[in-house]
């Protein structure tokens, strides 16, 4: 058995001092003595000791957990499984069979790797895990390499030397396909007019209604509590707009910074995808580990016409440190921004296989997309007219006040249905499905299109979903479970035929 | 495929579930309706709070009788089927050969009852069958397992030849 490398202590005696320093900044209103009115008078000497003791505790803490983890943590590699110790209070030993490794991923971020260190993770493709990887190795940069190429090659039954060589397929600053600087941009914009649009909308929303609520606020309220909701409104709004510019900056940030050097390369049997400056991620998976390619388009990317790339791959997720995701799934990543006519000559290059296919099958009726969410958005507006308007009169509001809020409320409902109905204008167009002897491929979503092309193999279950109305007319919605990641491994599909739902389920049978 | 209908018992447990439900709700209005003085603020809670609850309790407590009546489910050598639903009717299809593992659980109303539950596990996803007796439960565990290992062979007979 061999141990991780000691440069993981090193590097949690910097990254840890980070962790004191938030512990510090989370207590530090502590130590400070206040007046009555809130300000600060000064540093409460009794406390201080307290304080930088408590937190030289959690750094010594830290520390010796650390060295504890770093002792009892231990891997090796046998002939058929890859074997790994470790865990301080609760012990875990987990053995994958290289056959059984979906994706193999090396991450390191900044600090990493100034000290040299770096982390393989390796998911077995299990659902229960898809949340995080059973294998973590703790190693240096240059021996993770080597673990990664040997684990590749002894995955597909070979020896490294015996391994085929990756071939570049997509780089960042050469070839036909780049994620250049200039894509990188436009994806920011993207993603900045998606946000701003976001935001536009919320602020619009709670503008309306903010004035139909005044009258009534302002009857039932004293004046003093009536100005703390309405500057409670206004924090609400600014925390809004600071949320947004922190998005854009994200936003511009993941793109020069989350995606430099964007790389794909590919051999005969594996996959690899890597990017990032501050963490850099390699992914490694088998194309026989992927389950399906997802193109997504945001409005904004429809309007411009740009798609974003997605693999479905099980331990493959964007994010997440160390093999860990919070159980937050989330997809894995092939291409972040591409031109929508370009998606056919990217994926035949890169996967083909995953092309998608034309429709062959289109939602049957507009009408069941709008019917229950308009009958949701209506009780809701039904709710607030009933809370607002009757209150109103019962205390003795102007004539003109109940007037105003009630077109305000007229006005909330008709952007609200305006929208919705778009929404599912949108979705009725884009719903269908296709299917072929080896792939399927789902057309979906709204604003937000989807377009996932999955193996038939891939497919686990079929539940279709419909009310008696619907059934009447033979429509009926179809969820197709996919064999991935547990957070998208349901595609949804609108108001197909009796048909589609049919032939579905006897792909599942054969 | 013959399709079956829940343990009798399961009308029970959902209706102990919508009456825990309703009283949850009541312990929100019920203060607000003793608390706030008898004028224009009560009617306006009962109002606006009120109305709505009581709407949604007698909601719950119609739900669990036609929810008895619309589940039902069936499995043979090649697939499970399960049918659920009130207003949306879902109907899910699961092949025998997607099955990674079975569980059967209970909770401790269920125990009292004398039910118990079944999870499918796929590669994908997980589904509930709801409210078996136990001795069913298990005898569909086993036989699902029967059919799991025979329809396993089938497929590396076939990959054989």
């Amino acid at each position: 058995m061999k141990k991780f490398c000691k440069n993981y202590l090193y590097y949690h005696f910097v990254a840890d001092i980070f962790i004191v320093l938030v512990a510090a900044l989370a207590f530090i209103d502590a130590i400070y003595i206040e007046n009555e009115a809130g300000e600060v008078l000064g540093v409460d000497m009794r406390m201080l000791p307290f304080f930088i003791g408590a937190l030289v505790l959690l750094y010594i803490g830290l520390i010796v957990y650390r060295v504890l983890y770093l002792r009892i943590a231990s891997y090796t590699l046998t002939e058929s499984e890859i074997r790994v110790t470790r865990g301080v209070l609760f012990r875990k030993n987990s053995i994958v069979d290289y056959k059984r490794m979906h994706a193999i991923n090396k991450k390191q971020n900044i600090i990493q790797r100034l000290f040299g260190l770096a982390v393989l993770t390796v998911d077995s493709g299990s659902a229960n895990t898809s949340a995080s990887a059973e294998i973590v190795i703790y190693e240096t940069g240059a021996e993770v390499d080597r673990l990664l190429a040997e684990l590749k090659a002894r995955k597909n039954g070979e020896t490294v030397e015996t391994a085929a060589p990756a071939e570049e397929v997509i780089a960042a600053d050469s070839g036909d396909l780049v994620f250049s600087s200039g894509k990188k941009l436009v994806y920011s914009l993207l993603n900045i007019g998606s946000a701003l649009l976001t935001t536009l909308t919320v602020i619009l929303l709670a503008l309306i209604t903010y004035f139909c609520l005044v009258p009534v606020l302002y009857k039932l309220f004293k004046a003093e509590l009536f100005y703390a909701l309405v500057t409670a409104l206004v924090i609400a709004l600014i925390g809004t707009v600071c949320i947004s510019l922190f998005t854009f900056l994200v936003s511009i940030l993941q793109s020069f910074v989350g995606y430099h050097n964007f790389r794909i390369k590919k051999n005969a049997t594996d996959l690899e995808i890597s990017y990032g400056l501050l963490t850099r991620h390699t992914n490694t998976f088998g194309f026989d580990r992927i389950q399906g390619v997802v193109v997504r388009q945001g409005i904004i990317q429809r309007l411009f016409g740009y798609a974003t790339l997605n693999l479905e791959v099980i331990g493959y997720q964007e994010g997440g440190d160390e093999g860990n995701n919070n159980g937050v799934a989330s997809v894995g990543i092939l291409l972040p921004l591409c031109h929508i006519g370009e998606v056919e000559s990217i994926l035949s290059s890169i996967l083909s296989p995953y092309v998608p296919l034309e429709k062959s099958v289109s939602a049957k009726k507009y009408f069941p997309f709008i019917s229950w969410s308009m009958l949701l958005i209506g009780v809701i507006f039904a709710l607030l007219w009933l809370t607002v308007l009757p209150p109103m009169r019962l205390l003795g509001a102007t004539a003109t006040a109940v007037a105003i809020v009630r077109i305000l409320l007229l006005c909330g409902l008709a952007i609200a249905a305006g929208l919705h109905a778009v929404g599912a204008l949108l979705a009725y167009k884009t719903a269908g499905l296709a299917i072929s002897e080896d792939r399927i491929t789902v057309f979906g979503g709204g604003y937000r299109k989807r377009i996932t092309t999955m193996r038939r193999r891939s497919l686990v279950a079929v539940e279709n979903v419909t009310t008696p109305l619907r059934a009447k007319a033979g429509i009926y919605t179809l969820i197709l479970h996919m064999r991935t990641n547990a957070a998208t491994n349901e595609v949804k599909v609108g108001m197909l035929d009796k048909a589609t739902a049919d032939q579905l389920l006897s792909i599942l049978e054969d | 495929m013959k399709m079956n209908k829940l343990h009798p018992k399961a009308k029970t447990l959902w209706y102990i579930y919508a009456g825990i439900g309703v009283l949850c709700l009541l312990a929100v209005l019920l203060p607000g309706a003793i608390l706030i003085p008898a004028g224009v603020g009560r009617t306006l809670f009962l109002l606006c709070g009120g109305l709505p609850i009581l709407l949604l309790i007698a909601l719950i407590l119609v739900l669990p009788h036609y929810r008895y009546k619309l589940y039902s489910f069936g499995f043979d050598e090649k697939r499970i089927t399960v049918n659920h639903g009130v207003i949306f009717r879902h109907s899910v299809t699961i092949p025998v050969c997607q099955i990674q593992d079975l569980h059967r659980y209970e909770g401790p109303i269920m125990m009292l009852l004398g039910l118990s539950g079944v999870t499918i596990s796929t590669a994908g996803s997980n589904f509930n069958l709801a409210c078996l007796s136990k001795e069913e439960a298990d005898l569909m565990i086993e036989t699902l397992e029967g059919y799991l290992e025979k329809r396993v062979e089938e497929k590396s007979n076939e990959e054989v030849l």
